[in-house]
């Protein structure tokens, strides 16, 4: 018997373990309770090669044929599985399923193989020879893959590119015994086309595995990925696709479709209570729209915008498509970049007072966050208020989450604020609120600056009435002991 | 007619290649752990016992200076702090020793790069109303920040934020220590009746008209309907009273074990019962350094008047007063203190070789098996590591863990992100070892306490052992007086008229920060009655 010969059987039962170590290996990674997963695993593959191996009696027609056909399908299903259902994972509710589907239909391929071998076999060598041979070696390939599995395959390659890698090897094999019979093969030229095209598909997901994984992320998104990177604070995603859309941790934080909407209601109202804002401080808003609004009126002197992010604050102060979009305003001349928390910044380096404050925080949807709506957090934003001083707060919204907006009107008003809720519809995010805050009794003017694409005169009015469904509803006040907003804001998003 | 002998060979095959598989990984697995394990940064520290088991045999030399004082106080922990705080707040005059290089005792606390931990006790709970001078230290140290103590505002930056705990029950954390998961609707109603009995006993007045248990514990009511509790333990109470359910079970033992280091079998049903019966309020104020802020608050009033670094080993009584020998470890030399009065504020075991009379001999000897041993490993952690399901609290606690969990010494932090932080985690040593259990803990090293740390917090997060940078652990070998039935009864040993004021919470049997401050305060006051 060629030597040729038993080293291809010897990679068929490589190939076969294997798969069975890469679906038990990533059931016990992605499901938990090793010890469970390989022995369901084991049991069902095992018992699927026991159907493949019934089944074969049925093959009674052009045996090499089917074995070298069934070398590809193992190959290409075996190639693709890890990659697949890590993908999978992500998204479908019926993993369990989908792993045990692969199982079954691999190991039953596997089955088939031998059985298949040994027939196509019989009457070129002695029976003995044969069994003993063909056994020889299918220990030693199991043994191979026993050993190189745990030690090298798993930890250098990973499993999606070893399931890629030993998909080749079962189309090599089955390239090679078509090139051994090409003579008798009536569709060589089929076969060998198809037998390549199935290789360079599992070379270009060995190559490109990495990237696959994180199309598996990326896929949360419509739209392709123009940028993302993850910071020590936050992972940030710029998507495009009819717009420009930013999202923080995978939440959407604007749309370039209708931002402006957002930000002009953030900003304008505040400036129309103060007749002659100078200093303003911003809080959050490192995208750098909140300071374009401020920077359209002439009488600010000066900005000072506190982001947490130096990788926020950086991109929009140098990326070309979002200096663009926020008119530069993070290098003027009038604005201080300083990237630091902005409660303890508060609490400790801030000495200073100003007349306009802005704050611009992502939705209080955890401890952390809810930490920056708390009465301890406004008491310091009080302190830094001037007298006359004037204060924007974005406070998500009045209709999907009612009792977290108006907790948060009910907290500053606990610090002694007085307070105008408002609100404005924004397509991206559906109607959204906003409290001005004063430390005495206020009016808006509606002397409103120029080019403004969303607010004028008759809108301004019209954010300041509440319909019955988005009217004050009673609230508890959110503190740092009992983060009453953070409940609030999960119990009403959850219906959503 | 090859198939089936084919297939029975393949199955075999691949059922044995499936166990060889199996066993190689998670052999190769536990290979790894041995060759990989890091060996963790760190070092064992605590009470000083090299310094204190010096006693046993002493030889120090003979004191070549002298020094007068009106009152020396040993032990820098909170209750000797407390009784120099008054001291000094009264005008009189006095000196603390202290064996170890730092102040603290049960109170300790130390830092690594993310911050400082606690080494003990790491919380108070808001104190009852009538607690007036606890109340008026707390004002001064700025805890409570309006003038009015009779309606205090705490402070909310140390008042313990939410989340506060959270525990790991069934493969997930819920919020809340008191299980939740998994409960038939007889253990609800279970624990129901339990906190509604509890919340009678809190409610309930003596014949001599004072509460049946408060803080501190010799305050409560000497009625006898009460103390007849001091004579059950807290698992035959529970069983008196039909409560079966396994998960109240958990719970009460888990709270007598947190408080007092040993669980139902072992403590008084009075002290049980005051753990949930004794405070009328609900929440507890908790610093990044843990009671360390209390006693910071306490030393730093008080510093110049502390001696590190030197141990009492003599007491003589003269005509003209106290002859109190000390030795310091860092001069190498003795100094005979001349003095009125001595507070001794180290823990009660330390006096047995200082003071020889026979009925204070009796007493040791009796309160020496009572001892539990502590460990305290505190943790850095690198904080992007993922918690769980639910966010990490302050307090942590798995059901099916062998330690009391661990705490968060960033959870009052501000800031939104923390780049490093540090988990303490508790263990009452008795729970696991018995009697064992002080030797087990002096001769287990550094090495196989991070293997167990460790072993501990992979129960609930596996793959934690790669975030983690540091671990160090604080041994307690006497932390803490067990409650155990008759405590509450039997009188705690007092020798007041002869000028030695025993301080220390060992005579409470309950250790926390209330009871160690009026012991400080009630001696000082004492001394103060006899100076005018």
């Amino acid at each position: 018997m060629s030597f040729a010969l038993l080293i291809s059987v010897a990679i068929i039962a490589t190939c076969g373990l294997v798969y069975e170590l890469i679906a038990g290996a990533l059931a016990s990674y992605l499901l938990g309770d090793s010890v469970t997963q390989f022995s369901l695993i084991i049991g069902v593959y095992l018992f699927s090669m026991g159907v493949g191996s019934f089944l074969s009696k049925y093959i009674n027609k052009k045996l090499l044929s089917t074995f070298i056909t069934i070398e590809f399908l193992v190959g290409i299903v075996g190639g693709v599985s890890a990659t697949v259902l890590f993908i999978a994972f992500e998204y479908v509710s019926y993993f369990k399923l989908l792993l045990f589907l692969f199982v079954f239909i691999i190991g039953t391929f596997v089955g088939l193989e031998i059985p298949l071998l040994m027939r196509i076999l019989k009457d070129r060598y002695e029976f003995k020879d044969l069994v003993s041979k063909i056994f020889t070696v299918d220990y030693i390939g199991a043994l191979f893959a026993s050993v190189a599995f745990p030690l090298f395959l798993a930890p250098q390659l990973g499993l999606m590119r070893t399931a890629f890698l030993f998909g080749m090897f079962n189309i090599a094999v089955g390239l090679w015994t078509l090139y051994l019979f090409r003579k008798e093969m009536p569709d060589y030229h089929l076969k060998k086309s198809f037998g390549v095209l199935s290789i360079f598909l599992l070379v270009g997901g060995f190559i490109y595995s990495d990237k696959l994984l994180q199309f598996a992320e990326s896929n949360k998104y419509a739209d392709p990925i123009i940028f993302q990177k993850k910071s020590p604070y936050q992972k940030l995603v710029l998507t495009y696709g009819n717009d420009l859309k930013l999202f923080i941790n995978g939440n959407l934080q604007f749309s370039s479709m209708d931002e402006y909407r957002y930000h002009e209601a953030l900003i304008h109202p505040a400036m129309l209570s103060h007749n002659n804002p100078r200093s303003v401080l911003v809080l959050g808003g490192g995208d750098g729209f909140a300071v374009r609004e401020i920077l359209k009126h002439k009488s600010v002197e000066r900005v000072r915008l506190v982001d947490l992010d130096p990788l926020m604050t950086k991109i929009f102060s140098t990326n070309p498509r979002l200096t663009q979009m926020n008119e530069n305003s993070l290098s003027s001349d009038k604005v201080e970049v300083i990237n630091d928390d902005a409660f303890v910044w508060l609490k400790t380096k801030n000495k200073e007072q100003y007349d306009l404050i802005i704050i611009d925080f992502p939705d209080p949807s955890n401890f952390s966050l809810g930490k920056l709506y708390s009465e301890t957090f406004y008491k310091l934003v009080a302190r830094a208020l001037k007298e006359h001083g004037r204060l924007a707060v974005q406070s998500t919204s009045p209709y999907f989450a009612r009792k977290s907006y108006w907790c948060i009107g009910q907290t500053m008003e606990a610090v002694g604020l007085k307070i105008k809720p408002y609100h404005a519809y924004i397509p991206s995010f559906g109607e959204w609120g906003y409290f001005l805050g004063a430390k005495e009794n206020f009016g808006i003017s509606n002397k409103l600056i120029k080019g403004l694409k969303f607010i004028n005169t008759d809108v301004l009015s019209n954010m300041f009435i509440f319909p019955p469904d988005m009217s004050r509803v009673k609230t508890e006040v959110n503190k740092l002991n009992n983060q009453i907003l953070v409940r609030y804001f999960e119990d009403e998003w959850s219906q959503y | 007619m090859n198939g089936p002998s084919i297939n029975i060979n393949r199955r075999k095959l691949l059922l044995g290649a499936g166990a060889i598989a199996i066993s190689s990984l998670v052999g190769f697995r536990k290979l790894k752990e041995v060759w990989q394990r890091k060996k963790y940064f760190g070092e064992v520290s605590g009470a000083n016992f090299a310094r204190g088991h010096q006693l046993r045999d002493p030889k120090f030399p003979k004191p070549n200076k002298q020094k007068q004082t009106k009152t020396l106080i040993i032990g820098a922990g909170v209750s000797g702090l407390s009784a120099a705080y008054h001291l000094k707040k009264w005008g009189l005059d006095f000196d603390v020793i202290e064996l170890d290089f730092k102040a603290g005792g049960n109170s300790s606390f130390d830092s690594n790069s993310s911050g400082t931990y606690p080494q003990g006790a790491h919380y108070l709970p808001i104190p009852n109303s009538d607690l007036i001078e606890l109340k008026e230290f707390l004002q001064s140290i700025g805890v409570i920040t309006n003038k009015n103590i009779e309606r205090p505002e705490y402070n909310p930056e140390y008042l313990c934020h939410d989340l506060k705990d959270r525990l790991y029950l069934h493969g997930k954390w819920q919020e809340g220590l008191v299980p939740q998961k998994g409960l038939t609707d007889k253990d609800e109603s279970e624990i129901e009746h339990f906190y509604k009995l509890m919340e009678q006993f809190k409610n309930s007045i003596g014949r001599d008209g004072k509460r049946a248990f408060t803080i501190p514990l010799k305050n409560s009511s000497d009625d006898p309907e009460f103390l007849e509790l001091d004579k059950i333990t807290m698992l035959e109470f529970m069983q008196k009273h039909g409560f079966q359910s396994s998960y109240l079970k958990w719970y009460v033992n888990y709270c007598c074990r947190d408080d007092y280091g040993a669980g139902v079998k072992e403590v008084s049903a009075w002290a049980g019962i005051h753990y949930f019966a004794a405070r009328t309020e609900e929440e507890v104020l908790t610093w990044p350094n843990g009671n360390g802020f209390l006693l910071n608050g306490l030393y730093e009033k008080v510093a110049e008047h502390v001696q590190l670094n030197s141990i009492l080993f003599n007491v003589e009584k003269k005509q003209s007063g106290l002859e109190a020998s000390v030795f310091n470890f860092k001069t190498n030399e003795s100094i005979l203190y001349q003095v009125e009065n001595i507070v001794y504020a180290a823990p009660l075991f330390s006096a047995k070789n200082i003071f020889k009379f026979p009925s204070f001999q009796n007493y040791i000897q009796d309160i020496n098996k009572k001892y539990v041993p502590w460990m305290v490993a505190n943790i850095q952690v690198k904080a992007d590591y993922n918690w769980g399901n639910l966010e990490l609290a302050w307090d942590n606690v798995n059901y099916h863990g062998t330690s009391l969990g661990y705490v968060n010494s960033k959870h009052q932090s501000l800031k939104q992100v923390n780049e490093l932080l540090t988990i303490t985690q508790y263990w009452d040593l008795m729970h696991e070892y018995g009697a064992k259990a002080r030797l087990k803990a002096l001769t287990t090293t550094h090495g196989e306490w991070c293997e167990k740390v460790i072993r501990e917090l992979e129960l609930t997060h596996p793959n934690i052992s790669d975030a983690i940078e540091k671990i160090d652990i604080s041994l307690w070998g006497h932390a803490m007086v067990i409650p155990r039935t008759g405590f509450r009864t039997e009188a705690p040993f007092e020798m007041d008229e002869e000028s030695i004021y025993f301080v220390h919470t060992d005579k409470n049997c309950v250790s926390i920060f209330e009871e160690a401050f009026y012991n400080g305060l009630l001696a000082s006051q004492k001394i103060k009655e006899k100076s005018n």
